[in-house]
């Protein structure tokens, strides 16, 4: 089979000057092959979060071996329903501190935060770095893209962790950039290009020195100090993972696609420097989903072409807010009109068990529609193995959100979901978590699915690895 | 059943602060009205320190207690100046702000410990390089003293470039790996010019150029003469050693504390000091993000990015009018009875504008405002939202100005502070106050910001809020609830009267300067310093600073 994945939206965005662009021809994404086999043993593993959480009330249901029921504000999720295992009853760590800290950092990393830093690595790049002790075998060792709005530091938003605490990948939001990373360094002009080529070797040159004065600074003949000689140690990992893209064999299951133009961002994103004050920031839903469905199009196709297999995708940043103007539809039908007065933030701290929560549920919708559309695009027969085996089903994924009550600010009970990994774990069911339960359990049932030795968590918050999951 | 405590994500819990009395501080008191206090706001004091002829006692301390962090990564600011100084370029073209910017930690982003390296790091660095050198090509080999680009002066073209980006002589093997891009140029049939192009790249992105390496032989040792001079270099003006710093770096003049106090006061009197001051204020007030600042143009219509732009330049300008113009005591920025406002900020003052541009203003009682902290920007900041909140402003008081700090809330804490009618952010914080569980801890940073609750997000002042509530300003200090003000103006003298400010205005330099949090045992450092600045000014901090026996010793590697 060799099909041809087609980008057919042709939108007008919104470029970095503020003009009205329009959209270049994607259809030039052609995988070479169907989505590539991997071998035995090799996974992808994925991470998706979204921030402002999610309240237990919206998702608790009864356990048992039948597909979750998905309603309401979760309906985007039903079509995938027989595709996700829900797991109920997972916290995120004990620990105090900003909740929008402390959530979204325990959530994947199984750890309370070390300052602005995670307290461990994330689940993807524990796995990664033990199936792959010398290295990525793909040329973006982690890929983290998303949609969110900064505010504080890398706390928030940053999800794909190192085992130093430092990011393994901070989080792409622009489209065009995604593309870039994904295509544009491996997209010289072919040897042909003898300009090109000089330049190419030239930069060789240029990084094997660098990489030479890394090495130093790091070795046994350094005159320098352990301290110094991790921050710098790290940077060299960085440089020699700059290596790897440039020059490291490019996608070898697609065909190159031609270089788009700019795919642009949301004006929100144009916007921003930084988030300063706190204010929060407004965006129209239709741009907003516009520039969501590039980003996501072109994260699975990077996992399709096998350009990589680790990361993490964030809707929504912890703490977020936005307030959202214009129609909501979804699968044809309007769900609603938004006409936010203050940020998603503030109204979500007035959600009680019960009342009148209309501005959270919308809000709610509209997140998972979002989620929804990245099961659907994973779901998308052309990137379906010979076998038939969707990348969706062939990949894990881990959902998971800061908090199960924006309004208490509690991480207690939190919304978990996955995907089957390959057939290593069991999908179409809802799993109760013993009483107590911790994101360390889960996640190190998780790497129990891969044979992983290694344990996510304290040892204080650890018991035992949450293994009903496993196929 | 959770407790309702705050409308803020940032909620107290009791019992756990961790320095929770502003006036635990780790250096012991010292009263207003005793030698050190400080000066009247605003009134002018010594502009140098005393330098030698005088020298300035310090060093009774164990000078290995307190350390200096090493291995600090140039910031955005430092990166800049650095290369424009050394290749006597514009950098305006090159997009500098694609590196991530560093996290603020405990305060300030400059910590060595919250410092990350991403690849979107390591990939902008590369890109910038390449930006610079194609900038430079063509002017660098003359400009570092191989004006024929010929074998001969290859080698002294790679050490003068060294001195100025690694502000170090090169080593050995550093000559040869980089002397040999040279012969790469040649091996693809170009000119020495592009050798010379690749040797500055290559050097852009080098962590000798990037990092502040210290070499460390033994705890405790004495720093290298170059490394003593980046350090000072770095800390007074931000930017790589001049000349003359180098030549008293070669010359081992810099083991000489009065030596570096000296060349520390002639930096601070630079351009570049001045930049090094503010990026110091900027990150010290958290004031990055302000020019950008975003508002709900459904509250906020007369807003604009121009505004926001002038909220985020006033803060600075009086910043370098205290610290340089009319040089006073830190403790005056809290209660400065003078500012300068543009046509649009003097409008949001309610003052007639005295002209066009920034205008110094005299600003009297009846303004309501005096210093720092009711200014626009600074209100716009601490506040954090579209509703401004009154925790939110209490802590950035508490952190800033009083270097205290409060244990985050506990996580089941109803988040219940909102405004509704008949219901103020003052009225929610004293049922906060009267509650025992929540007042245990809201009590001591909650009235830090009674005072404000009439400034609007945008700093602007207000009679009613978002629900229609009058709001109050009067209250009293946490510290000593018998010391009250009826408004911002009292409150804020109130504030720079009170010896914990003067403390933790000189402890933020000395945090800054050392590129670590504070710990207790600094406490007789950052005594000693601040008996070396008796008009406690910046530019007296600093020059103790740099005079301090610890300065030239090897940093700490936390």
């Amino acid at each position: 089979m060799n099909t041809s994945h087609r980008i057919s939206r042709r939108q007008a965005l919104r470029g970095a000057a503020g003009a009205l662009i329009a959209l270049p021809a994607l259809e030039h994404f052609r995988p070479r092959s169907a989505q590539s086999a991997l071998p035995p043993g090799d996974p992808r593993v994925i991470t998706f979060f979204f921030g402002q959480g999610l309240p237990r009330e919206m998702f608790e249901q009864p356990a048992g071996d039948s597909s979750p029921q998905f309603e309401g504000s979760l309906a985007p999720l039903a079509p995938f329903a027989d595709h996700l295992g829900l797991v109920q009853g997972v916290s995120h760590v004990r620990a105090s501190g900003d909740p929008h800290d402390v959530g979204p950092l325990s959530s994947l990393t199984g750890r309370a935060p070390n300052g602005g830093q995670a307290g461990g690595p994330s689940l993807d790049q524990v796995i990664l770095n033990e199936l792959h002790p010398g290295g990525s075998p793909t040329r973006i060792p982690t890929l983290s893209a998303g949609a969110f709005h900064r505010e504080g530091g890398l706390t928030r938003h940053v999800r794909s962790w190192n085992s130093s605490g430092s990011p393994a990948a901070l989080p792409i939001e622009r489209p065009d950039e995604v593309f870039r990373q994904l295509f544009g360094e491996a997209n010289v002009p072919s040897e042909t290009n003898e300009a090109a080529e000089k330049a190419r070797r030239y930069r060789q040159s240029v990084l094997d020195a660098v990489r030479d004065e890394y090495q130093f600074v790091t070795s046994d003949a350094s005159p320098y100090g352990l301290a110094s000689k991790r921050r710098i140690s790290e940077h060299l990992e960085r440089v020699r993972e700059l290596e790897q893209r440039v020059f490291a064999p490019s996608a070898v299951n697609c065909a190159m696609p031609e270089a788009p133009g700019e795919l642009g961002a949301t004006r929100a994103q144009d916007d921003e420097r930084g988030g300063g004050g706190g204010g929060g920031v407004d965006i129209d839903v239709g741009e907003w989903q516009e520039v969501w469905r590039n980003l996501i199009d072109l994260y699975v196709l990077g996992l399709s072409c096998d350009i990589t297999r680790f990361g993490n995708v964030i809707f929504q940043s912890g703490g977020d807010r936005v307030r959202l103007s214009g129609e909501f539809s979804h699968q044809g039908q309007l769900i609603t009109e938004f006409d936010d007065q203050e940020t998603s933030h503030e109204f979500y701290h007035d959600w009680r068990p019960g009342g009148n929560n209309r501005l959270v549920e919308d809000h709610v919708h509209f997140i998972m529609a979002q989620l929804a559309y990245f099961l659907e695009r994973m779901s998308a027969p052309e990137f379906a193995s010979p076998e038939g085996v969707s990348l969706l089903d062939d990949t894990l994924v881990v959902i998971t959100t800061e908090l199960s009550n924006p309004s208490t600010h509690s991480y207690r009970d939190v919304f978990h979901a996955f995907t089957g990994g390959g057939g290593r774990f069991r999908t179409g069911a809802v799993y109760q978590a013993p009483n107590g339960t911790l994101g360390p359990d889960l996640y190190n049932g998780f790497l129990r699915g891969y044979q992983v030795s290694a344990e996510m968590g304290a040892a204080g918050d650890r018991q035992t690895p949450f293994t009903d999951i496993l196929a | 059943m959770p407790v309702a405590c705050s409308g803020d994500a940032q909620v107290s819990t009791p019992g756990m602060p961790s320095s929770g009395d502003p006036s635990s501080g780790i250096v012991p008191t010292t009263s207003p009205g005793e030698a050190g206090s400080p000066a009247p706001a605003g009134a002018p004091v010594a502009g140098s320190p005393t330098l030698p002829g005088a020298p300035v006692t310090i060093g009774s301390c164990d000078a290995t207690t307190t350390s200096f962090a090493g291995g600090r990564r140039l910031s955005p600011g430092q990166y800049r100046r650095t290369v424009e100084d050394a290749l006597g370029i514009n950098l305006d073209a090159v997009d500098l702000d694609s590196v991530p910017q560093d996290v603020r930690v405990d305060g300030f982003s400059n910590s060595h410990s919250s410092q990350i390296t991403s690849f979107e790091h390591v990939e902008a660095y590369a890109q910038i390089a390449t930006q610079i050198a194609a900038a430079s090509t063509g002017t660098l080999l003359a400009r570092f003293g191989c004006p024929s680009g010929g074998a001969e002066c290859q080698a002294s073209f790679v050490s003068e470039l060294a001195l100025s980006l690694y502000r170090r002589p090169p080593t050995d093997r550093e000559l040869s790996s980089l002397g040999g891009l040279f012969a790469v140029a040649q091996a693809e049939g170009d000119g020495p010019e592009t050798g010379a192009a690749l040797v500055l790249e290559v050097m852009l992105q080098s962590p000798s150029f990037l990092y502040q390496l210290e070499a460390t032989p033994a705890a405790g040792a004495e720093l290298s003469g170059y490394e003593v001079a980046s350090r000072l270099s770095y800390l007074a003006s931000g930017t790589a050693p001049d000349e003359p710093l180098m030549a008293a770096a070669a010359n081992g003049e810099l083991a000489d504390p009065a030596a570096r106090q000296l060349h520390a006061d002639r930096l601070l009197s630079t351009g570049s000091g001045r930049a090094a001051a503010l990026d110091y204020a900027r990150d010290w007030l958290d004031l990055e993000g302000l020019a950008g600042l975003q508002r709900s143009t459904e509250r906020y219509p007369d807003f604009s990015s121009e505004l926001a732009e002038d909220l985020a330049e006033e803060p600075q300008r009086l910043v370098e009018a205290i610290f340089f113009d009319e040089p006073a005591a830190l403790t005056s920025l809290v209660n400065v009875p003078f500012t300068f406002l543009t046509p649009q900020l003097a409008a949001l003052y309610g003052i007639e504008p005295a002209g066009p541009g920034w205008q110094r203003y005299e600003l009297d009682a009846s303004t309501g405002r005096r210093g720092i902290l009711t200014q626009p920007g600074v209100l716009a900041v601490s506040g954090a939202g579209d509703i401004p909140s009154l925790v939110r402003r209490a802590l950035y008081v508490m952190e800033n100005v009083l270097c205290s700090e409060v244990a985050p809330p506990p996580p089941d804490i109803v988040q219940d502070g909102d405004v509704s009618q008949g219901r103020s952010q003052r009225d929610s914080a004293e049922e906060r106050l009267a509650n025992a569980a929540c007042g245990v801890c809201h009590s001591q940073f909650d009235p830090l910001a009674f005072a404000f609750e009439p400034f609007d997000a945008v700093g602007a002042e207000r009679q009613v809020d978002e629900a229609g509530n009058p709001l109050k300003s009067d209250g009293f200090l946490p510290a000593d609830p018998q010391q009250t003000f009826a408004g911002a103006v009292e409150y804020v003298e109130l504030l720079a009267s009170r010896p914990e400010v003067q403390r933790c205005l000189e402890e933020k330099v000395a945090q800054y300067a050392l590129g670590r949090p504070l710990n207790p045992q600094d406490a007789c450092w950052l005594s000693e310093v601040s008996s070396a600045a008796p008009s406690h000014t910046y530019r007296e901090l600093i020059v103790a600073i740099v005079g301090s026996p610890n300065f030239s010793r090897i940093g700490g590697e936390q």
